[in-house]
């Protein structure tokens, strides 16, 4: 997530979660309780506190700062939920290579972050008004030839 | 050992813009390992131990760089504000898992947050979260909850 100078626009902070030697692009593991799916998969919530992150300052910044991150997200679906994605119709690299049922979603966020030296806090909830959001069930790689999403 | 991208400087957010916009189009290129290793922060910061899943094959190239595996999901008639990025599509893949079957949920927020140095940031996010049955890197079977910021 990212921090923006309102006056100039420009970027300041980029809290990620960093990439593994395999590639494994920003992704942290959390624990179960700490994120919910409705049975249907139509709405989420993600609810994690002092998650270790880096403050990298830009896209792709040389280092990182240690950082922590408290995250309080909720998805709720706003449309019908659709067929997306084009299973094994389409190359392994290709970005629909992918079989899913997503329906649009609302989604709010209530962020805090901490690292040595500066801290921040989202005023109020943060919300995909503006910008997107969509939840529900998907399968991709192998889990492409085995069954229903 | 923290770091990030491999690149001699970093990315702008309008860099990544456009080359997620090259993406978009399908000059993915080839597969460009992480030239760099990053530190697992949630084992640095005690988070639940989980053997990490593998990335998806595909994702975006950045010139001249690494290619990122990860796509941005989403209506292709939204732009962000802060960022500038368009998103790439409803058939994009949200997962930066491959080999994954589950729930997942995509969310590109936009908001304010108030720092501890007084000042007011814009803010704006790329949130996910995926919780399901993956093989692991170890090549077993398992389940677990992920964050991706």
């Amino acid at each position: 997530m990212d921090l923006f100078e309102p006056g100039s626009g420009s970027q300041v902070h980029d809290y990620n979660g960093g990439i593994l030697t395999s590639g494994l692009f920003w992704t942290l593991p959390v624990a179960d309780h700490q994120l919910r799916f409705s049975r249907d998969g139509r709405h989420a919530a993600l609810d994690v506190d002092r998650l270790g992150v880096f403050d990298s300052f830009t896209f792709g910044g040389p280092a990182g700062t240690p950082a922590t991150v408290s995250l309080h997200l909720r998805w709720s679906a706003t449309g019908p939920t659709v067929d997306r994605g084009k299973g094994e119709d389409v190359p392994a690299t290709d970005p629909a290579a992918f079989l899913g049922r997503f329906p649009v979603a609302r989604s709010t966020a209530a962020i805090e972050g901490t690292e040595f030296g500066f801290s921040f806090r989202t005023n109020g909830d943060a919300s995909t008004e503006g910008g997107f959001a969509e939840v529900g069930r998907e399968r991709n790689g192998t889990f492409l030839a085995r069954g229903n999403p | 050992m923290v770091s990030q991208l491999d690149s001699a400087s970093a990315l702008s957010r309008r860099r990544f813009v456009q080359t997620a916009a090259i993406a978009a189009a399908g000059a993915t290129g080839s597969l460009a390992g992480p030239a760099r290793t990053l530190a697992d922060g949630h084992r640095r910061h005690g988070g639940p131990s989980a053997v990490p899943p593998t990335p998806i094959p595909g994702g975006i190239q950045i010139p001249g760089g690494p290619q990122i595996h990860v796509w941005a999901p989403g209506d292709p008639s939204v732009t962000l504000p802060l960022s500038g990025m368009t998103l790439m599509g409803f058939d994009v893949d949200p997962s930066a898992i491959t080999d994954f079957r589950g729930f997942s949920a995509v969310a590109f927020h936009v908001g304010t947050a108030q720092g501890s140095d007084g000042a007011t940031y814009d803010v704006e996010t790329d949130l996910r979260a995926y919780k399901g049955t993956y093989i692991a890197a170890d090549g077993r079977e398992r389940f677990a909850s992920f964050a991706f910021i």
